[in-house]
């Protein structure tokens, strides 16, 4: 796959799961830099990802056909991102990724491998998110970060990090809320690549443990 | 640059950039950094240590944390800490998940037109909080707001310093559904608001209605404990056989509600038979003659009717305690029988102050103890103006003019009659139990401004238009907690995490950006560090020295046994009567009152306590306290077995308990471990705001039972004033 199309799947998953910003938002959802994005959807899911194929063609996806203004991503930010609330759906992998002997809590274990891995490489995180790093919008940036460095890597990093997004996108689809199908359309995105690159490098592992033999 | 960037140190990168060769060299998958770290955090990082208090109940136990790489790993109770002296409760160690809790509020948050919250800039809430006072304060004047605090060192101090910048005096406590009563009842006799029963060195020691293993205080548990085993006889009055027997020698079951009935006749006994302190009585007494003319009629027959206890029982525990002295008391209680329970709840406390008075134990050893106390002195007006005092009188005070901190349930009532129209809430749930909570919810939201500062959303925070998410109590440091005791100290609450939700403030700069919202922060040009250090300067401990050490004592305002207190009261003297008393209604000397309601026919009274994992609500929605909560099914209601009997009903079954005011179902404990004519509930469950999402539909809330009804003169909850009924489900 071509990996700055992937850095910019998740360079729009940052953006869209980050606190709303006006003016960042109004330049991503921009005709010319939504197409773009639209565009590296469709050429990976034609390329190597039959399943983000699949769900294209189910039409799944037209949630992201046209992207949500500004003032829509600021108020469902507003009434979702925030904690502490009925119909929170906090965007942090420790909230969603325990064993089931632990609660679900801030500060787990995900959060502390980010920390250590941003600082181990040298990376500065926005202090919003210094108690967050396993943020989703951090998580998706660092994948759009080592896309653009390196693709192994990154692809090492998305095949282990985004598992706890099948939770996620379950919160968000129970929401009353007529625009959850957008952020769960850009979920839905990102499962389907992070399915197709495991998969890949499990085909890749199989097929060395073949030569080997 | 957006502010979610990710960034190379000391470049201008951006997710649009790349990461050097060097970055990458640092990266490590997941799996290689578990292995290497995440079963070794203990011994791996960076381990600092903090000494702070906790914040699970009124108690504010020291302790020190450990920390590894920023993460609380650890939490051992302070040695030198007057309340903790080495020992966290369950709820010490369990409460700090409240930092990392799922369910934290993360931003300010108001109500839209849908009545959903969503949050805001804090620009926002401030901005138009402030506009919406200053519209109260014009058309209504300052009086029309009022301010619920539950006390802690921080918020007791700016809650009240910003409410007197706007010109308000209506500042309040919990204390309306816990201490009233007992405070403004033993002050009216003593002029303080209560004694600490030295109960180690005591040859007996009755409790009424306080249980200290479920209401829990490490070192007074243990000064029982002590006395428990040095033989000292301890008398545990109680409708209920609490977790206290253990280090009891005596249960004393009694008819909820008739507790003065008891103190009354044990008044009698030492009176009429001339086994009370004469000349101690003479030399610091007013009134007596009064009293004991009023006491006669209140014989133990007359007591044993009304309490269920037989007359010998109440004269023996008379000439127990009369051979005892001084070194015995009745202890004060706290939000038992005497705090806020009852019609008859500020008489009961005056009733009990006199009684220790009748027997001289006051100051003595193993007596009722009035400790020492410091506070911080006078600072620089210049650096630290004090505010112009409130010219209005607190809302309340014309009705209740006997609560010594005013009744918050009096500010609802002004509310409700529309004099009242601003609330604000500093970590107080009101809402939630006060007294009827959906009642005060109705008050509360239809208030013009309602704000509550929070770091979790509360019944009451539920209630409000706008919350503010606070940091919690290990994110940040706070004033210094001076602490009246044998010897008073002073400790610290210091930060002990980083704060995890950047959008979370402390109290202390929420009030001051709430006190420039509203026009008055000339009143608040300092910061916290710079108020705790002039308040320590002003005592004489350096403020580095404190933090260092978490509790300071001051050795040289010890208590010493034998010293005849300064009564503080109109007098100057033990008022057997008291004139303020008569001025309010009651008589001038403590007399019976009947409870408020009796339980009639198959009616019980409804009486609720804590139990020891729990402190009310604020603890209700902590996963591994309320893990022990399932695992020992205590939910349950008990009722007695041969009152079940006769309805069927046997342990372990559901009972739906009904009143008119409320319906609910639970299981239920048959004991003989309670009386007859009463129903218990423990009082931490029944959240009803489905925000906290572990303790969301656990259990029943007793205050939903409960009518909005206040104890005359003195304006508390009466919150065991209500009957309710009950029968088995799928009978």
């Amino acid at each position: 796959m071509d990996a700055e199309k992937k850095a910019l799947v998740f360079e729009v998953a940052r953006a869209s799961f980050a606190p709303a910003e006006r003016d960042a938002w109004i330049a991503l959802a921009a005709f010319s830099t939504w197409s773009g994005y639209l565009d590296a959807c469709s050429s990976i899911a034609r390329d190597e990802c039959a399943v983000l194929s699949d769900l294209l063609a189910s039409g799944e996806l037209d949630a992201l056909r046209h992207p949500l203004d500004y003032e829509a991503v600021r108020s469902f930010a507003a009434r979702h991102f925030t904690g502490g609330l009925p119909q929170s759906v906090v965007p942090v992998e420790s909230l969603y990724r325990t064993n089931p002997s632990q609660v679900p809590a801030y500060g787990g274990p995900s959060a502390r491998y980010m920390g250590d891995l941003a600082s181990s490489m040298g990376l500065e995180l926005p202090a919003r998110f210094a108690s967050t790093p396993d943020h989703l919008a951090v998580e998706a940036g660092m994948a759009a970060l080592l896309y653009r460095s390196d693709a192994n890597l990154a692809d090492s990093f998305v095949s282990e990090r985004f598992t706890w997004l099948a939770d996620f996108r379950l919160a968000l689809v129970a929401l009353d809320d007529d625009e959850r199908m957008f952020f769960c359309a850009l979920v839905d995105v990102i499962v389907a690549l992070v399915e197709c690159i495991r998969s890949g490098r499990h085909e890749a592992v199989s097929t060395n443990n073949l030569e080997r033999k | 640059m957006s502010g979610n960037a990710i960034t190379r140190r000391g470049f201008l990168a951006g997710t649009a950039g790349v990461i050097g060769a060097a970055g990458l060299a640092g990266y490590m998958s997941f799996d290689a950094w578990e292995r290497a770290y995440a079963d070794d955090s203990d011994t791996h990082g960076t381990v600092s240590t903090v000494h702070s208090t906790c914040n699970g109940c009124s108690n504010k136990c020291g302790f020190t944390a450990y920390v590894v790489d920023g993460k609380l790993r650890k939490l051992i109770g302070d040695e030198r800490h007057p309340m903790a002296k080495g020992k966290l409760c369950a709820r010490g160690y369990a409460y700090a998940e409240i930092a990392y809790s799922k369910d934290r509020l993360t931003d300010p948050l108001k109500k839209n037109d849908k009545g959903q919250f969503e949050a805001i800039s804090w620009e926002q809430a401030l901005s138009e909080i402030g506009a919406k006072v200053q519209q109260i304060v014009s058309s209504d004047g300052p009086g029309a707001l009022a301010m619920v605090q539950d006390p802690r060192p921080s918020g007791s101090y700016y809650a009240k310093r910003f409410m007197s910048a706007l010109g308000s005096p209506n500042v309040y406590t919990h204390g309306a559904a816990c201490y009233e009563s007992r405070e403004s009842g033993i002050k009216q006799v003593i002029g303080a608001n209560s004694w600490t029963s030295d109960v180690a060195n005591a040859q007996m020691t009755i409790f009424i209605g306080r249980s200290y293993a479920d209401g829990l205080r490490p070192s007074a548990l243990m000064a029982m404990e002590k006395a428990h085993e040095a033989g000292s006889h301890i008398v545990l009055v109680d409708p209920r056989f609490t977790n206290s027997q253990k280090f009891a020698d005596e249960w004393v079951p009694i008819t909820p509600g008739t507790d003065l009935a008891l103190v009354l006749a044990l008044c009698q006994v030492v009176t009429t038979e001339d086994l009370y302190d004469a000349d101690y009585v003479a030399a610091n007494s007013v009134g007596f003659d009064e009293f004991r003319e009023s006491i006669a009629q209140y014989t133990p027959r007359w007591a044993a009717e009304k309490t269920g206890i037989d007359e010998t029982t109440i004269k023996r525990l008379a000439h127990q305690m009369a051979q005892a002295a001084p070194a015995c008391s009745i202890e004060s209680g706290w939000r038992g029988p005497s705090g806020c329970q009852y019609k008859n709840s500020g008489e009961l406390a005056r009733a009990v102050a006199c009684f220790n008075a009748l027997l001289g134990v006051y100051n003595q050893k193993g007596g009722a103890l009035l400790y020492p106390s410091v506070s911080a002195g006078k600072l620089d007006e210049g650096k630290f103006p004090s505010p112009p005092k409130p010219q209005a009188a607190q809302v309340g005070s014309d009705e209740f003019p006997l609560a010594v901190d005013g009744s918050a349930l009096a500010a609802v009532k002004a509310a409700s009659e529309g004099s009242v129209k601003g609330f604000f809430f500093y970590n107080s749930n009101m809402v939630g139990g006060y007294s009827n909570p959906s009642y005060l919810a109705q008050v509360v939201s239809g208030c013009d401004l309602s704000v509550c500062v929070d770091v979790q959303m509360s019944e009451t925070a539920a209630a409000c238009q706008y919350v503010l998410p606070d940091t919690s109590y290990l994110e940040r440091s706070e004033l210094p907690a001076f602490a009246g005791g044998a010897v008073p100290s002073v400790s610290m609450r210091t930060q002990v995490i980083d704060v995890v939700h950047p959008n979370t403030k402390p109290v202390d700069e929420i009030f001051t950006e709430l006190a420039q919202a509203c026009g008055v922060g000339q009143y608040f040009d300092f910061t916290m560090d710079e108020l705790a250090a002039a308040q320590l300067a002003s005592v004489g401990v350096d403020v580095d020295a404190a933090r260092q050490m978490g509790t300071v004592y001051f050795n040289d305002k010890a208590f010493s046994y034998g010293s005849t207190p300064n009564w503080k009261t109109p007098t100057g003297k033990i008022q057997f009567a008291s004139d303020a008393c008569k001025k309010a209604g009651y008589e001038a000397v403590p007399s019976w009152i009947e409870p408020d309601v009796m339980p009639m026919g198959n009616e019980l009274r409804l009486i609720e306590a804590k139990q020891p994992i729990h402190s009310h609500t604020m603890t209700a929605n902590n996963e591994t306290l309320m893990g022990i909560t399932k695992k020992y099914d205590l939910t349950r209601a008990w009722i007695n077995r041969s009152f079940a009997e006769n309805l069927g009903i046997a342990d372990g079954d559901t009972i739906e308990v009904s009143n008119e005011k409320y319906t609910g179902k639970i299981g239920v404990h048959v004991t003989d471990r309670i009386v007859p004519g009463a129903l218990y509930l423990p009082s931490a469950y029944g959240v009803t705001v489905e925000d906290q999402h572990t303790a969301y539909g656990v259990g029943l809330r007793p205050a939903d039972f409960l009518a909005f009804k206040l104890e005359p003169g003195y304006g508390s909850a009466m919150a065991h004033e209500v009957c309710v009924t009950v029968k088995k489900v799928n009978a």
